[in-house]
């Protein structure tokens, strides 16, 4: 299925004018991003900026109250709708909590085997082999459940996860926030060896300014649901920053010093 | 921070930098350099599968005096357990040993349930990771500060309800009155961690241990929890020892660090002197965390070597 999409054609998305409401509350208010095929695009923001939820409602998990999404490819290819079957084909998400997000009752054999069962893809035995592979955990870890792994292997797997269906695009909503300093750079590595193996585009939250400026090569600062400033990495890191929000966010990510905190 | 490459380092045993003083510290004294708490070889450990028992700290020792301590390590490095073995917090099947571990003189192994419950709360506090689990769901804000305050000192209603506020306006909150009446899940996050270190300074410890007070904030609410356990460390002269797995943060903050891994100590290092650590294990954690603007890819990662868990 879905034979329409050459599978190394690269996507990218674009989402235009999106606003998240829930009852009164406005997640997110007009928001637009265009990520081109094969780039990398960071989300930074404080809890509660939205930031998430801009990344849900891309793939159908928070209710689009306006706005439009839809994928960039090659002139003359047919790019599945939002929300269809084909598109979340090419869409897939890893979350933040990798002791939340997997099964806890199910192997990894089986957590890896769904997603293929729901597309209706018939060479699993295969594909698992080789989705383990690739995030560096052997045949080995096929029948364990999660509890049986750290929280590292337990984020490869949900990477794998996302990856069996081959997709062109990943949302990340913070991958490495759960994890330990030194397991952070082993995922981070992972993710971006992939993005350059396989030329997928990835669209990345965090809340950490040296992650998202490490992976990524533009960047938005959201607050409160609204876009604050949209600026490279390259910018950011030699600090030509314009808002005060932003500023604030690199000062933090220093770390403490007793004479720039407001108290 | 040091340059970005990973230093070829001698891999050896563990290393302590400084003197490490054990069993002969002589009682607390005056105000200035006397210790607080005395830790020496403490052992925490638990019973595993195969019937045998597997030691989570494995002989940890240091002195706190009236400093910023922070103690650093990954998951499962023993960092926790040492700080709840402090404070008499060790779950029930788990066995605590130590040759020294005193506060202020009083021995703290040997001492009786009911010294050890004056002090808990009283003279030492504790500051746990996430306000949404530590707090009392069904209590309101206000009467859980004020519990803590019931259970160390003979005071009426009205005095406590005064020292309840003042505590809320001491960490920094606007409207103590309104904060008074709300249940924890009424609280955003940060406010959540405030109440808790107002619950903890109440009763006026002198030693406040706080595990990874910070670690479910915002970066910037982050600061100004930190900004406040500092002014009090500063004004009341408080002992803290801060419990974190963020190197950076705590390199910031405190004064002295200890570092862990799987349950001992294997370096030591005052704050300032960061970039000069020398154990392997200390300088690869620093070197695998992205910075701002250097363009390592991949990062380096961590080689754990067996001989550092020795």
């Amino acid at each position: 299925m879905s034979s329409a999409i050459a599978s190394q054609a690269r996507i990218g998305l674009a989402v235009h004018q999106l606003r998240v409401v829930y009852d009164d509350f406005v997640a997110v208010a007009d928001t637009s991003i265009r990520v081109e095929a094969g780039e990398s695009f960071g989300i930074v923001g404080e809890s509660g900026s939205g930031k998430s939820t801009v990344l849900r409602a891309i793939c159908g998990l928070a209710p689009r109250s306006a706005g439009t999404v839809e994928l960039l490819g090659p002139p003359g290819t047919a790019l599945p709708a939002p929300g269809s079957k084909a598109f979340r084909r090419q869409v897939q998400m890893v979350f933040q909590d990798p002791y939340g997000s997997l099964h806890p009752r199910q192997t990894v054999d089986r957590i890896l085997a769904e997603p293929l069962a729901i597309h209706g893809i018939n060479d699993a035995e295969m594909r698992i082999e080789r989705a383990l592979d690739e995030v560096g955990m052997g045949t080995g870890f096929r029948f364990r459940y999660p509890h049986q792994l750290s929280g590292g292997q337990r984020q490869r797997i949900a990477i794998a996860r996302a990856l069996i269906l081959e997709p062109q695009i990943l949302l990340l909503d913070e991958p490495t926030s759960a994890l330990d300093a030194s397991v952070q750079a082993e995922v981070l590595n992972l993710l971006e060896d992939l993005r350059g193996k396989r030329g997928l585009t990835f669209i990345m939250v965090s809340h950490d300014l040296a992650v998202v400026t490490h992976m990524c090569d533009r960047l938005m600062v959201m607050q409160r649901g609204q876009t604050v400033e949209l600026l490279s990495s390259a910018d950011l890191a030699a600090s030509r920053v314009t808002n005060d929000y932003t500023r604030k966010l690199m000062i933090a990510s220093t770390g403490f010093r007793r004479a720039t905190v407001a108290t | 921070m040091t340059s970005a490459e990973p230093l070829p380092l001698p891999a050896g045993p563990p290393q302590r930098k400084a003197d490490l003083t054990g069993g002969s510290v002589p009682p607390a004294t005056g105000e200035r350099g006397a210790n607080i708490l005395v830790v020496d070889d403490l052992r925490v450990s638990f019973p595993n599968r195969d019937g045998g028992r597997t030691e989570a700290v494995r002989g940890v020792s240091f002195t706190l005096g009236r400093e910023r301590l922070g103690i650093v390590g990954e998951s499962g490095s023993g960092k926790s357990q040492t700080g709840r073995a402090i404070l008499g917090l060790t779950a029930p099947e788990g066995l605590v040993t130590a040759k020294r571990l005193a506060f202020h003189g009083t021995d703290l192994l040997n001492c009786t349930p009911r010294q050890r419950r004056d002090m808990r709360g009283g003279r030492i506090a504790m500051v746990l990771q996430d306000p949404k689990f530590s707090l009392n769901p069904v209590m309101r804000i206000g009467a859980q500060i004020e519990e803590t305050l019931q259970a160390h000192s003979r005071v009426s209603r009205r005095q406590a309800r005064a020292k309840a506020l003042a505590a809320l306006e001491a960490v920094q909150i606007d409207q103590p009155e309104r904060v008074y009446k709300l249940y924890p899940h009424e609280v955003s996050g940060g406010m959540g961690q405030r109440a808790m270190i107002a619950m903890m300074l109440i009763a006026d410890p002198e030693l406040l241990i706080a595990d990874e007070p910070t670690s479910a904030l915002d970066v910037t609410v982050q600061l100004q929890v930190l900004a406040i356990l500092d002014k009090l460390v500063v004004e009341r002269g408080m002992g803290l020892v801060l419990i974190s797995h963020d190197l950076r943060l705590v390199s910031t903050f405190c004064d002295r660090i200890l570092v862990m891994y799987a349950g001992r100590v294997v370096e030591e290092v005052s704050a300032g002197n960061l970039a000069a650590a020398t154990h392997p294990y200390t300088r690869g954690l620093l070197n695998c965390l992205p910075r701002l603007g250097d363009g390592r890819h991949p990062l380096p990662t961590l080689d754990r070597k067996p001989e550092w868990a020795l």
